[in-house]
């Protein structure tokens, strides 16, 4: 089922503040062999490593900004589904690196919506980690 | 509703009479431990430097450069916090050190809105422990 809307995001059991919404993905690392010569195409190919990343977008700058640099823990990101259904992602053992939007605090005169400004984290693997133990979905009753 | 949520506007930079806004651009250096032979992902990241870069602007070229090469201070930003309650923001310990436009003046015939100057500082003495939680803050 699609996701539809966000609802809260937490660092372990603790909300953090005027969160909007969020993001995650992994990235694949793939190493390919093109094969010998006179392979008329890719022979094969092989995603050796996954980057996970998480981003979350909202209203309070410095509730975000506390985020950075901080010891890695699971983020738990609620949201509801297409079907209104209220669902939990809990992707392990985040760091959150990079602010991907701050930005300007805007002139009283200019208008327009508050600005979300958003942090980018990554997710922290161990050996026998997965991409099923690294993002897992479950219900939020 | 926590101060540093919702911020609508500024209100005012330290006591400048002709200050407009800010700009804040935080960004970090960031080392990655890629995990050993067989990891599946990366084993760790680790935030090791902070920068939190300041913009102020304004219409008041000779007020915003009196900021540059002054000795570091911290910058006081009054804004339009949630539902319009003033909130202070304080960033601590800015050296002004760029001036990154110049003052326009603009033609008789030209129209639009009153032309702004920027300067941009950085925050400096940063301690060992510190992150942006030490250096940005909000009452």
């Amino acid at each position: 089922m699609a996701i539809a809307k966000a609802r809260y995001a937490k660092t372990g059991t603790t909300a953090i503040a005027g969160v909007t919404h969020a993001a995650w993905g992994f990235k694949p690392t793939a190493i390919q062999e093109s094969g010998g010569a006179g392979i008329p195409g890719r022979k094969a190919s092989l995603v050796t490593s996954y980057d996970l990343t998480v981003s979350l977008f909202g209203e309070d700058l410095l509730a975000l900004l506390a985020q950075v640099g901080k010891t890695k823990a699971n983020i738990t990101i609620g949201y509801a589904d297409g079907a209104g259904v209220l669902k939990k992602c809990v992707l392990k053992n985040v760091v959150f690196t990079d602010v991907i939007r701050a930005g300007d605090i805007p002139r009283r005169d200019e208008g327009g919506k508050v600005a979300s400004f958003g942090i980018l984290g990554h997710g922290c693997w161990l050996s026998t980690d997965t991409v099923a133990l690294m993002r897992v979905v479950s219900g939020d009753g | 509703m926590a101060a540093g949520e919702r911020i609508f506007a500024v209100k005012s930079v330290n006591a400048l009479l002709a200050a407009t806004h800010i700009g804040l651009e935080p960004s970090t250096k960031v080392v990655v431990d890629p995990g050993a032979a067989g990891f599946p992902g990366p084993a760790d990241f680790v935030v090791t430097q902070f920068d939190l870069a300041v913009t102020v602007y304004g219409e008041d070229e000779a007020e915003l450069m009196a900021l540059v090469a002054a000795a570091a201070a911290d910058v006081t930003v009054a804004v339009f916090g949630a539902a319009g309650a003033a909130e202070t923001w304080t960033i601590s310990d800015v050296y002004f050190d760029e001036a990154p436009s110049e003052m326009a003046v603009p033609a008789g015939d030209a129209g639009g809105r009153v032309p702004v100057f920027a300067v941009r500082g950085h925050v400096q003495a940063w301690e060992a422990a510190d992150t942006f939680a030490n250096k940005l803050s909000a009452a």
